[in-house]
């Protein structure tokens, strides 16, 4: 595909635990263009954090990572170390999931920041410096300088997810993953944690992981998940907005603003070998003990036995 | 870059961080290391100079002679800075060795961390005294046989303590983190575990200088040290070769024992950390 920044290819990924396989991925494909931003969202479990981990070949000796990742046309996976090394955080950058980890405790927030600007960018301390203080003004963290100076136990979790953006929208990463980004963050702080995420965007490409369907609305392409496979993807509008596949349409009925009401029953350890999602359908038919698959309709992909186009 | 004035706030923080016993460990140290350093100002009598030997204490000479009329609190003095530093070079090399194997293999982990602690485990199997003194005995009789002894055999239990250490940080979430933003090994083992292992490899320092200590002191009360070089330990030892333990000389031979359980007890207060008041935890 010209200008694709990520092309995912039937990705499966199964975890080995005391003899028994959990399969967290079945059968991903994904394609990312240059300039494009992709929404993942689904309940917890369903296989959206392990996608993120899998493009960047953090998995590796954990699970059984089956399938082709193409990072602009290069195989993350029949990489060698150092170019690897050369992808992560300065082709792909991850924003990860929980920011009260994800700086080291003994160093000051900035001195983090700026140190990942500098090994990324290579330019030198002082740039570097007031880059990552620029980044960290822009996201609200003020005042910004004695933010810069202090060290992660003295800031709320909140700061520290920003802190975490800052690292990603500082940089002209050619994709930044970010990790449920607007955790913990009010309605004002995550319209400019969103908009500086999505200009990154402009010169790559965004793959934003959340629960929050509003957030994903502003994302041009949204993806839903479910037990490790895509079940509904296609423009943002018409997936939240108008969507077709019984899981998407009950993640929206589950939002504060839409009827608060959760999907029944829980999630299936062993889905068995038809539709993951017949057991908890309030639409299930006959034909969904048969494995569905993605198909095309009504401008979005879908994998449900049940829809017409 | 650091200041002047960035350094004392460092200080001061640390110094303030402090539990009392460690303080007065500081101290302690501290007021020795003056002591020694200034020896030849405040020293009576020069170490090496003869007298009348096995005199009983007394205002020219606080804690008498030894056997050749030499002063003995000139001598303890003189020790001062002899014993700390083959303490502390021989704490040091152990330290660097056990601090290197244990992050090394606890960070990269598979293969090279079975190796390096199978290694480690043979090490541990070495009885260490018993080879000291046959080290000692067929080496030239010098201080550095100590260094090496020590240095080379302590390793292991730091190393032990330190990959446990490491082992907790690796899986820590800005180790994660930064192998997700494309640092390399070297990068997050000198700026994420080292620091963050930085509590236990203090700890096994301190505890490395004391051990070191009684060690030194053992090995020259056993004559296996240089016979030229002024430690406690050798005084202990010629003490006891001359008769004075026979003799009952007891301001001979005590004082260099008081000081060498002083410095050592000061070195174990430095590093050692409360536990819940109840225990003491190296």
């Amino acid at each position: 595909m010209n200008g694709s920044v990520l092309s995912v290819r039937d990705l499966r990924v199964n975890f080995q635990t005391n003899g028994s396989k959990v399969s967290a991925l079945n059968g991903v494909d994904l394609d990312l263009a240059q300039g494009e931003s992709l929404a993942l969202a689904g309940e917890s479990g369903s296989g959206k954090s392990v996608l993120a981990f899998a493009v960047l070949r953090l998995l590796d000796d954990v699970a059984d990572v089956e399938g082709k990742i193409l990072f602009e046309g290069e195989d993350v996976y029949q990489m060698a170390h150092g170019r690897l090394l050369d992808i992560r955080g300065k082709g792909i950058c991850l924003v990860p999931q929980s920011p009260g980890t994800a700086f080291d405790p003994l160093r000051k927030v900035g001195v983090q920041i700026s140190d990942f600007i500098r090994k990324v960018e290579q330019i030198d301390a002082a740039d570097a410096r007031s880059r990552s203080i620029t980044e960290m003004d822009r996201l609200g963290l003020r005042p910004v300088k004695d933010t810069y100076e202090n060290y992660p136990h003295r800031m709320s979790g909140g700061m520290l997810e920003r802190s975490l953006i800052a690292c990603a929208t500082a940089t002209s990463s050619r994709l930044v993953i970010a990790d449920e980004p607007t955790k913990g963050l009010d309605r004002r702080t995550k319209d400019i944690a969103l908009s500086a995420l999505l200009s990154t965007a402009e010169n790559g490409a965004l793959m934003m992981i959340t629960h929050d369907l509003t957030s994903a609305k502003r994302c041009e392409r949204t993806a839903i998940m479910y037990c490790g496979e895509l079940v509904e993807i296609g423009p943002s509008e018409s997936v939240i907005e108008d969507s077709v596949h019984p899981y998407t349409k009950g993640l929206i009925r589950s939002m504060p603003e839409r009827g608060m009401t959760p999907i029944p029953r829980r999630v299936r350890s062993d889905p068995g070998g038809g539709c993951r999602f017949y057991s908890r359908c309030n639409e299930a038919s006959e034909k969904c003990l048969f494995h569905p698959d993605l198909r095309m309709m009504r401008g979005r992909e879908v994998r449900c036995w049940n829809v017409d186009a | 870059m650091r200041t002047w004035k960035g350094i004392c706030a460092y200080i001061v923080r640390t110094w303030r961080g402090l539990e009392t016993y460690q303080k007065a460990g500081v101290f302690i140290l501290l007021l020795l290391i003056t002591i020694g350093s200034l020896a030849p100002w405040i020293a009576p009598y020069d170490p090496l100079q003869t007298g009348t030997p096995f005199q009983s204490p007394s205002f020219t000479h606080p804690f008498g002679t030894d056997n050749l009329g030499q002063d003995n609190l000139s001598r303890l003095i003189y020790g001062i800075m002899n014993t700390i530093k083959i303490a502390f070079v021989a704490a040091l090399v152990s330290l660097a060795i056990g601090v290197s194997v244990g992050v090394y293999s606890g960070y990269y982990r598979g293969w090279r961390e079975d190796a390096l602690m199978g290694v480690t485990d043979l090490f541990l199997l070495i009885p260490s005294l018993p080879l000291m003194i046959l080290m000692a005995s067929y080496l030239e009789p010098s201080e550095w046989n100590i260094v090496l002894v020590i240095g080379f055999l302590w390793w292991c239990p730091t190393a032990r303590v330190v990959h446990a250490r490491a082992l907790q940080v690796r899986n820590q979430g800005y180790v994660r983190s930064a192998l997700a933003l494309g640092y390399g090994g070297p990068y997050i083992i000198w700026h994420h575990i080292l620091p963050n292992c930085k509590q236990v490899i203090i700890a096994k320092f301190t505890m490395g200088v004391a051990l070191a200590m009684l060690a030194e002191a053992s090995l020259s009360f056993l004559g296996l040290g240089d016979p030229l070089s002024i430690t406690w330990g050798s005084m202990v030892n010629l003490a006891y070769s001359c008769g004075g333990f026979a003799n009952d000389l007891w301001w001979w031979y005590l004082p260099p024992c008081i000081m060498i359980t002083l410095t050592a007890a000061a070195f174990f207060m430095v590093g050692g950390r409360k536990n819940e008041g109840r225990r003491w935890q190296i």
